[in-house]
């Protein structure tokens, strides 16, 4: 039976159907317009909302300290998404033109960190990032040995590599965030451009290096710009979550690197604020939908 | 001693080899390509010719022996350092650049000025005859288009030696017929050695100055069509080329300056040794398996009743007439000799005139002019002996 016979047979179609309208309603449509309407709202008592269509709450948006969160936001998942990109197209790459027998061992390496829960892949990163963590722990042994080669070489005296070994501070600060950001993304964005890699027919790779262009000009002339599908569907997969990321900032943040979603948690916990939060929450799902739109126009450009 | 002048070879393959894991691909393969002719390799799929290709594109690096370009060593050049360019059977045109941008592309990678990259890539346009299509993007050109594209931005190179993989296996039926001819043609005006793959022995012969027949990564024979069709060195050639009507020979012996060949069906046959071609001869003394083999073009076809009881110097092979089908400018007559196999002939249509008024049925006799068996090896040992 093919997706056309279902077509045809309304009714064997709707059976199926059905469940999962049932459950997106129930549990996504619902819930959603719920947090729609809270968001023209206000507190009228302790517990009770009221939705009055105000627009108070988003304009609250723009204040100062909710800009400066929201920035912060952007950049660290700006970057984020860069570094992640960077560090999975090579590894997409690779994995594309291995052999063919190897190809799935590959492709479960990358995937198999997601069998261990998110929380506790970001609490073993605080024990790696921490000042006296284990990345510290080793570039603390490479001071040392390098210490010792200039002191070897009669260099000593003049204290190149400073006096002590000066642990990185990490956690509580931007570069720790971004890190478990991009721990946590990179498999997201290598699978979109390793599809995109193992479409692409290697005759064109070769008919670029036939016509007379290096590996590097093949890859920036024909390669990239023939997998940008492939690197536009992985920045957005990474941007958009990391965008909205709490865990992260929260734990290997330490409080002291708050993104948005750290504030909308706050509406809804400590602040008691929901309208507010409700705001936020739609405001970070309205730039989605602009990054996914941007998309889609890139998309329909590339098709024509 | 006097040599005879021979233009020095544009490209010179000694002795290659290519191996993957424990598989020979390609086995001694030593062959010199002119300057200026159209060459073609050919054989059946699996026969290595695509490693050739791709060997002498620089894809792939030789196991064994040495590729020479213009008398230079080339077996390890990378591909983007060589002067040769290729056509890829994919045609591989950017889809993500216009028709102009593809045929550039390789001319940018050169460092070629602008100005003259545009004048260029013009004239192999209208080369091409896409001049048209300038700024056409690739999704919106057909299949042949495209063909027309990857041959512009080849050419645009000035390639020592133009490599085209199955140019024509892509293409429908007919658009395959003139593009044929054109390629020729377009061979003929830029004066670039082709080295042409194919599977397609029709395409190969229409095309070629000269065509190398590989089977099992070894080079059976290299010759011109006509070569090729009327002194094939062995068996697999003869019937690779054209169809033959093959008997296994069951002895051969010499005497004076004949061969005497015990023939299942036929019997004795004697042939002169000199009217041999020289690789067969060199066949024909040792004890090899070999056949004696005719074309259906050396048959003739006569009706029992009218023929001399008496034969003459030809091989005779009685049968009854089988369906006739016709083909144009000839037919082709089957005589069906009971549960043997039965013979084909191919007959134009005055000789044709008798028979046709005849039923299938009618006593018949075939025959063959000695001049025109062919004694050949039949190596057997690998794939031909499965084939037959």
């Amino acid at each position: 039976m093919s997706l056309e016979d279902y077509r045809q047979q309304p009714k064997v179609f709707a059976a199926f159907a059905l469940p999962t309208l049932v459950w997106l309603l129930l549990f996504f449509v619902t819930p959603l317009t719920i947090i729609w309407l809270y968001s023209f709202g206000e507190n009228v008592s302790l517990v009770n909302i009221e939705t009055t269509w105000t627009l108070d709450n988003y304009v609250r948006i723009f204040q100062p300290e909710i800009m400066v969160l929201l920035w912060r936001s952007l950049w660290i998942a700006g970057i984020a998404t860069v570094i992640c990109l960077a560090i999975a197209y090579p590894i997409a790459l690779v994995i594309a033109t291995a052999r063919e027998d190897k190809k799935p061992w590959l492709l479960l390496l990358i995937m198999l960190p997601f069998w261990t829960n998110l929380l506790i892949r970001t609490y073993a990163l605080l024990n790696i990032l921490g000042t006296r963590g284990r990345l510290n722990q080793a570039l603390e042994w490479l001071w040392g040995v390098a210490n010792t080669a200039v002191n070897r070489i009669g260099l000593g005296g003049m204290q190149l590599l400073g006096e002590n070994f000066t642990p990185l501070k990490m956690l509580g600060t931007p570069s720790g965030v971004i890190f478990g950001i991009v721990y946590v993304s990179l498999p997201f964005a290598i699978l979109p451009i390793y599809s995109s890699l193992e479409r692409l027919d290697r005759s064109y790779l070769e008919a670029s290096l036939d016509l007379g262009a290096g590996q590097w000009k093949t890859f920036r002339y024909v390669l990239l710009p023939m997998t940008m599908t492939g690197v536009v569907t992985a920045a957005i997969i990474t941007f958009i979550p990391a965008l909205g990321q709490f865990i992260t900032p929260d734990l290997l943040g330490r409080g002291q690197v708050d993104m948005i979603a750290n504030v909308i948690e706050r509406q809804f916990k400590r602040a008691n604020d929901w309208p507010f939060g409700s705001a936020l929450s739609l405001f970070l799902l309205y730039i989605t939908f602009v990054l996914l739109a941007v998309r889609s126009f890139y998309d329909s450009r590339r098709s024509h | 001693m006097i040599s005879l002048i021979t233009p020095e070879p544009i490209l010179s393959l000694t002795n290659i080899g290519k191996s993957f894991g424990n598989v020979d691909a390609l086995d001694g393969v030593s062959v010199d390509i002119r300057e200026g002719e159209i060459f073609a390799l050919l054989g059946p799929s699996g026969c290595g010719k695509s490693t050739l290709l791709r060997i002498i594109s620089g894809f792939e690096t030789p196991t064994r022996g040495e590729l020479k370009l213009d008398g230079q060593d080339m077996t390890r050049t990378p591909p983007n350092k060589r002067p040769v360019n290729m056509v890829f059977q994919s045609y591989a045109v950017f889809p993500h650049m216009s028709v102009a941008d593809n045929v550039a592309y390789g001319l940018k990678m050169e460092g070629v000025g602008s100005d003259d990259i545009q004048h260029r890539v013009d004239t192999a346009l209208s080369q091409v005859h896409l001049e048209d299509f300038k700024h056409r993007m690739p999704d919106q050109l057909s299949g042949g288009q495209k063909q027309r594209v990857a041959l512009a931005r080849a050419l645009v190179k000035k390639p020592r030696v133009l490599l085209l993989d199955e140019p024509l296996s892509a293409l429908d039926a007919k658009l395959r017929d003139a593009m044929r001819l054109e390629l020729v043609k377009l061979q003929e005006t830029v004066g670039v050695t082709f080295i042409i793959v194919t599977h397609d022995q029709s395409e190969a012969l229409a095309m070629a100055d000269r065509v190398a027949v590989l089977e099992s990564g070894r080079l059976r024979q290299v010759d011109t069509p006509s070569g090729l069709y009327q002194r094939p060195v062995d068996a697999f050639v003869a019937d690779f080329i054209g169809r033959v009507h093959s008997f296994t020979a069951l002895h051969i012996e010499h005497a004076n300056a004949e061969a005497v060949v015990q023939v299942a069906e036929l019997g004795e046959i004697r042939l002169a040794m000199d009217a041999l071609p020289s690789g067969v001869r060199a066949g024909a003394q040792t004890d090899v398996p070999a056949i004696i083999a005719f074309r259906p073009e050396s048959v003739a076809v006569s009706l029992a009743a009218d023929s001399p009881s008496t034969a003459s110097n030809d091989i005779v092979l009685p049968g009854v007439l089988g369906d006739i089908a016709f083909q144009g400018q000839h037919s082709i007559v089957e005589v069906t000799r009971g549960n043997r196999p039965s013979v084909t002939a191919t007959i134009n249509h005055s000789s044709l005139a008798s028979l046709q008024q005849q039923p299938i049925g009618t006593p018949v006799i075939a025959r063959c002019a000695r001049a025109d068996l062919m004694l050949l090896p039949a190596e057997l040992g690998h794939d031909t002996e499965q084939a037959q």
